[in-house]
């Protein structure tokens, strides 16, 4: 195989040629991916990111809900005057979070908890996590940092649409 | 199903109870029966084994039923031919949960030329992490040779060390020896209560003479002893140790079967980093290059952590290649990377919580242009040992097959790109070092050209700016400087880390840098 870029005479199988770094595997998943009669298998070519993503919610022990900005990963904890968390603990009424008490973030397509070591603990459905070791979150499970807890709303698995026919109580 | 659970990728329910696909119902009760004695929640309380247990119940149920099982099997033939073509690795036999292949691709054409091939192995420990910290049995190995007076070397050193202190334990025991072209144990492994007494000796390192390493080893070796947690010994050196290199690897090879972990940092521009990634690569440790307290800090802390928190002390994968394959490179990408030598054993040390091995190989398979069309073609076979810090080292076999057969494939996964191409990153880096130590400073800055072009395409642009204007430096006064060498080679090789860990740690760094 010829690199197009630098003309080096790269072994079959190569992805990057070695001289010049260029991404040979590119050259052939086109070639081969016209055969196979399907779009390039590059990146750009691929549909946008679910947007499903975006919608975590946590319903609050009084029954409000809210929902967290962006894809993540969101930080837990208690606002200082210079930390400012995705989502602060403490304005929404506990008074024993850390100041960087909880990660959560996507992973492998899963919500993920991750305890950053916190002083009071991170409970998921009444256990204790581990620290730093990530937990995978599904639809309604109740999750306590230190003295505040909530459930965890996610968006319904897959592509159908009635995943967004079940959405109910959009805040 | 499956898919969507971390661990276990594309395993399937065969897969899950360790049955062949024409089992009996008898064979599969009985394995059924075996892991649940193995896996159920009262038995194994690790998170990971519970959610296992689940798929194994999931399994049974669906195995156990004739219907079931029939329904079952059609949808493995559909998904097996689509899987086929995506890339994903047919692990033959594989009764590995824990170990996850994904290859460049899973059908090679028969040709008649040597090829290219890429695995990269993703393995979890079958354990979970300990709820307290393990207690270490720690050396710190300090040169004391002359030459660290230059370049505020010592008292990086001493910072380091310090930063050391301050993440160990009460429990942990810590020994000290600090060498010359001689060793002298400074201290025993004692309680870390006492800091003072390690600050103390710390302070009373006089400098002098040259370095070997080799009387080092065998002096923490003579006091090495088998803790209940794991042995560490890290190495601290700016130097180049001359005739004692075959001695100090052979220690490290028998460290390697005892599970102690050895991991060097290197200060300065002139220590000798391929004989310290052979070394510590050998039991499963990494070497880092030691710039500043600012980059030092997340390495030591993460460093830390795994040990305190270690859920193997140490797994051994070995493996045989078949005939004719050859590996071309062996790199272990996570928790820490490490060039590894092909000879089987390799010890990969251990990971702490939230961590899991990761490897990337890359393969010449032989001329193919002979196997049949279709024929599953074994590339390498061999088994996974996790020892553990107490009781009998837990085995799991794998194999890495490849259909062999005509037709168009799919674009390598993406974790294989990411991998080899860090990978080539690393190799044009060393590629244009070479080139310019040869003299051949017109190549040196081609390559390196095409280096920051490479870094560039995937947005790394500051570190894509560094490297183009070392690239410029060479044209314009015909000379590399050591340190900024070894900040290239580190600076690569740090792209190779897990792509989370990458980012705090120079987030990290930078953060401190500023302050």
């Amino acid at each position: 195989m010829e690199c197009p870029y630098c003309h080096y005479h790269e072994m079959a199988g190569a992805l990057f040629c070695r001289r010049c770094g260029y991404p040979l595997w590119e050259e052939v998943a086109r070639v081969e991916g016209e055969a196979l009669g399907r779009e390039t298998a590059t990146r750009a070519a691929r549909e946008p990111r679910r947007t499903a993503r975006d919608r975590v919610r946590l319903r609050l022990p009084d029954g409000h809900v809210i929902a967290l900005e962006g894809s993540g990963p969101w930080i837990v904890g208690r606002a200082t005057t210079n930390f400012e968390p995705d989502l602060d603990a403490q304005s929404l009424g506990a008074r024993h979070v850390s100041r960087k008490h909880a990660r959560l973030e996507w992973r492998h397509g899963g919500l993920y908890l991750i305890d950053l070591d916190s002083t009071n603990g991170t409970w998921v459905n009444g256990k204790r996590l581990y620290p730093h070791e990530p937990k995978r979150l599904r639809d309604g499970d109740w999750v306590r940092w230190a003295d505040l807890e909530v459930q965890v709303l996610l968006p319904t698995p897959g592509r159908e649409p009635e995943a967004t026919a079940q959405e109910d109580s959009v805040s | 199903m499956a898919r969507s659970e971390v661990p276990l990728g594309s395993v399937n329910y065969y897969e899950i109870l360790g049955v062949p696909r024409h089992a009996t119902p008898e064979e599969i009760r009985a394995a059924y029966r075996e892991a649940v004695r193995r896996w159920h929640p009262d038995i194994n309380p690790s998170p990971e084994a519970h959610e296992f247990f689940l798929l194994v119940r999931q399994a049974y149920e669906v195995l156990s039923n004739p219907k079931k099982r029939q329904a079952y099997d059609q949808a493995l033939e559909q998904t097996s031919e689509t899987q086929e073509m995506g890339g994903t690795a047919p692990v033959g036999a594989a009764r590995s949960p824990r170990l996850r292949v994904r290859v460049s691709h899973s059908l090679v054409h028969p040709l008649a030329e040597p090829q290219l091939w890429y695995a990269f192995w993703i393995i979890g420990a079958p354990w979970a992490p300990p709820r307290q910290p393990r207690p270490l049995e720690m050396w710190l190995v300090l040169d004391r040779s002359s030459s660290m007076r230059h370049q505020g070397k010592l008292s990086l050193l001493k910072e380091v060390v310090a930063e050391v202190l301050r993440h160990l334990r009460p429990t942990d025991r810590l020994g000290l020896v600090a060498f010359d072209d001689r060793a002298e144990l400074l201290l025993r492994p004692t309680p870390v209560r006492k800091r003072a007494i390690f600050l103390h000796a710390l302070n009373a390192l006089r400098l002098q003479g040259a370095t070997e390493i080799a009387h080092a080893l065998r002096v923490v070796d003579g006091s090495l002893g088998r803790g209940r947690g794991p042995s560490v010994v890290w190495i601290f050196t700016d130097g180049r140790t001359y005739g004692d290199e075959a001695t100090a690897l052979r220690i490290a090879r028998q460290w390697a079967r005892r599970g102690v972990i050895c991991d060097a940092f290197g200060l300065g521009d002139d220590w000798n980093e391929a004989f310290l990634d052979r070394l510590t690569g050998l039991t499963g440790g990494a070497t880092h290059y030691l710039e500043s307290l600012a980059a030092a800090k997340p390495v030591v802390q993460d460093h830390l952590r795994r040990y305190h928190y270690a859920r193997v002390r140490q797994l051994n994968v070995h493996f045989q290649l078949s005939r004719g394959v050859k590996i071309h490179a062996l790199y272990r990408m996570g928790p820490e990377v490490a060039h590894l030598d092909v000879q089987s054993p390799v010890a990969m040390g251990t990971v702490g919580p939230n961590e899991r091995w990761l490897t990337l190989a890359e393969f010449e398979l032989p001329p193919l242009h002979g196997v049949a069309p279709d024929t599953r073609w074994t590339v390498l076979e061999g088994h996974l040992e996790f020892v553990p810090f107490r009781g009998t080292p837990h085995t799991e076999p794998f194999r890495l097959e490849v259909l062999v057969g005509e037709g168009p494939r799919n674009a390598p996964p993406k974790v294989v790109r990411h991998a080899v191409e860090r990978l080539t990153w690393y190799r044009l880096q060393m590629a244009g070092r070479e080139a310019w130590r040869d003299g051949r400073v017109e190549e040196a800055q081609q390559l390196l050209s095409y280096l920051a072009q490479g870094l560039s395409r995937r947005g790394m642009t500051r570190m894509a700016r560094e490297v183009q204007l070392k690239a410029m430096e060479l044209d314009r006064d015909q000379r590399l400087d050591p340190e900024i060498e070894k900040a290239l080679e580190f600076g690569t090789r740090m792209l190779m880390l897990p792509a989370n860990v990458y980012e705090a740690r120079r987030k990290y760094t930078a953060r401190n840098e500023r302050s």
